[in-house]
C-alpha cells in the first residue's frame, strides 16, 4: 500500500515536470513602449510620438491584440491643443479613406505578422490618426492603418480618452479589431505601432474674411513644471487569448527651462525616452 | 442662547422647571432656524449669522488668461442673479473640472464644478460643450458662509480658449 502511494506520487511529480517542460510557459508575449515629446519645452505645445512593440519567444507569433490602453501623464491636454478642430466619423473614414484636414491628429506606421504555414509574412502599413466625434462624454480618435504589401488592406481602430488613476491624466483606450487573413487561417497579429499625436508635419486651414490661410496647430501643451522623475507613460496590452502584458516608460524632464518659441523658429530639443521595462505577462 | 443665560439667575427651587423650559425654548428656536434656512427670510442661526437661500442663475463670458498644460485660466464677467467678476481655472482632461471664484465689491463666492463633454451636432468641433454639477464651498463678506449646489454648463472655444459658462442652483448664506 505504502509502495503504491509512493509510486503514485512519483508518477504525479514526473507528469508535472513533463508538462512544465512541454507546455511553453513563456508563450505569452511581452511589450516595450517608447515615447518622445517634440519639442519638450515646459509650457509649450508638443507632439507626442509613441511606439510599442509586442514580442513573443523566438519562433513564435504573439496572439492577436484585442485592446491597448496608453496611459499618459496628468496635465497634458488634448482639448487645449488646437488639434482636432473638425471631427471624422468611422463611416466617413471607411467611405472616403480620408477626413477633413482639421481633424488630422498625427501620422505613423504599423507592422502586422501573418502566420502562413511555417512562415510568417510581414505586412507594413501607414497610419493616420483623426479626431472622432465625442462619444458618451469622451474624446475619440480613429487610427486608419493602410497596408499595401504584400496585401492591400485597410483597418480602423477606434480609441476613447478615458480617466486614469494618478500619476496619469488619462488613458487612450483603443479597441483592436480582429484582422482575418485566409479562410480558416490564423488572424493577423499587430506587433508594432508607432504614431504621433501633435502638430508635427500637420497643416490646418482657417478662413478669415473669405481668405484661407494655412497654419500649424499649437500642439499638446506641456505643463509649466515637470513631474518629479519625468513624464510617466504606460501601456497595457490585452490579447485575444486572454493574456495581458504591460510596459512603462518615462520621458525625462528637460534640463533647462526656456521660453516657448514661436512655432517654426529654431530647432527644438528632441527628447526620447529609454525603452521601457517589459513586465512579464500574466494570463487570465 | 439668551434663554440659557437667564436660567443661571433663577432660584434653586425653580431651576429644574426653568431648565426644561429653556430646553424646550432652545429646541423651538433651532426648529425655526431649520425652517428658516429653506425659506428666503432672515433668522438667527447657532453661528449667529443670517441664513438666506437664493435661486441663482448666472452666465459668465470668459476670455483666456493663460493655458498651461491641460489647464485653462479664464476671467470675465458674470451677469444674472450674482453679477460680478469671475475667475475660473479649468482642468481639461478626460472630463472637465473647474475651480471658480466670483467676486464683486466686498464679497466673493468660491466653488468647484465638473462635467463631461457633450457631442457636437455641428461638423466643426471648434466649440466643445460640457455639462455637470457644481458646488459652492465658501465665500467672503456677506457670503462668508455660502454653500450650495447646482448645474454647471459651458462651451469652450478651442481656437482662443474663451469659455461661456452657466450655473444654476441654490445658494445658502
Amino acid at each position: 500500500m505504502r509502495a503504491r502511494r509512493g509510486a503514485t506520487r512519483l508518477l504525479s511529480a514526473t507528469l508535472a515536470l513533463w508538462l512544465s517542460l512541454t507546455i511553453p510557459a513563456s508563450a505569452a508575449p511581452s511589450a516595450t513602449l517608447t515615447v518622445s515629446l517634440t519639442p519638450e519645452q515646459l509650457g509649450a505645445g508638443t507632439t507626442i510620438a509613441f511606439a510599442f512593440q509586442i514580442t513573443a519567444p523566438a519562433g513564435q507569433v504573439p496572439p492577436p491584440l484585442s485592446k491597448v490602453d496608453l496611459l499618459y501623464p496628468a496635465n497634458l491636454g488634448l482639448i487645449a491643443s488646437g488639434l482636432g478642430l473638425s471631427t471624422c466619423s468611422q463611416t466617413e473614414l471607411e467611405t472616403n479613406g480620408a477626413c477633413p484636414p482639421d481633424s488630422l491628429m498625427g501620422y505613423g506606421s504599423a507592422l502586422a505578422e501573418i502566420p502562413f504555414g511555417p512562415e510568417t509574412i510581414i505586412e507594413h502599413a501607414t497610419v493616420t490618426t483623426w479626431m472622432a466625434p465625442i462619444e458618451e462624454g469622451h474624446l475619440g480618435l480613429l487610427f486608419l492603418a493602410q497596408g499595401k504589401t504584400p496585401v492591400a488592406a485597410e483597418l480602423i481602430f477606434t480609441s476613447l480618452v478615458l480617466n486614469a488613476p494618478p500619476p496619469f491624466g488619462g488613458s487612450l483606450t483603443t479597441i483592436v479589431p480582429i484582422v482575418p487573413t485566409l479562410p480558416e487561417g490564423p488572424d493577423a497579429v499587430i506587433t508594432q505601432l508607432r504614431s504621433t499625436l501633435g502638430p508635427m508635419h500637420i497643416t490646418y486651414y482657417q478662413t478669415f474674411h473669405g481668405k484661407t490661410t494655412a497654419y500649424h496647430p499649437q500642439g499638446i501643451r506641456l505643463p509649466q513644471s515637470c513631474p518629479h522623475g519625468g513624464f510617466p507613460f504606460a501601456a497595457t496590452f490585452a490579447f485575444l487569448d486572454g493574456s495581458h502584458t504591460t510596459a512603462h516608460t518615462t520621458v525625462p524632464c528637460p534640463t533647462t527651462r526656456r521660453r516657448a518659441p514661436k512655432y517654426g523658429r529654431g530647432s527644438p530639443p528632441y527628447r526620447r525616452s529609454t525603452y521601457g521595462v517589459s513586465v512579464p505577462p500574466s494570463s487570465v | 442662547m439668551v434663554k440659557m443665560s437667564v436660567t443661571t439667575t433663577l432660584r434653586d427651587s425653580g431651576r429644574r422647571r426653568a431648565r426644561s423650559w429653556a430646553t424646550a425654548a432652545l429646541a423651538v428656536t433651532l426648529l425655526l432656524l431649520g425652517t428658516g434656512q429653506t425659506a428666503s427670510g432672515a433668522a438667527q442661526t447657532p453661528r449667529g449669522h443670517a441664513a438666506h437661500a437664493l435661486n441663482v442663475t448666472d452666465t459668465a463670458r470668459l476670455h483666456n488668461v493663460k493655458s498651461p498644460g491641460s489647464q485653462l485660466v479664464d476671467e470675465g464677467t458674470a451677469t444674472g442673479t450674482l453679477p460680478g467678476t469671475v475667475r475660473v481655472s479649468f482642468n481639461l482632461g478626460a472630463t472637465v473640472a473647474a475651480d471658480f471664484t466670483i467676486y464683486a465689491h466686498g464679497w466673493s463666492i468660491v466653488g468647484h464644478g465638473s462635467g463631461v463633454l457633450h457631442s457636437s451636432k455641428s461638423k466643426s468641433d471648434v466649440y466643445v460643450s460640457f455639462g455637470g454639477t457644481m458646488a459652492v464651498s465658501h465665500g467672503t463678506g456677506r457670503y462668508a458662509h455660502a454653500h450650495g449646489q447646482g448645474g454647471f454648463y459651458g462651451v469652450i472655444n478651442r481656437t482662443n480658449y474663451a469659455v461661456t459658462i452657466q450655473t444654476t442652483g441654490t445658494l445658502s448664506y
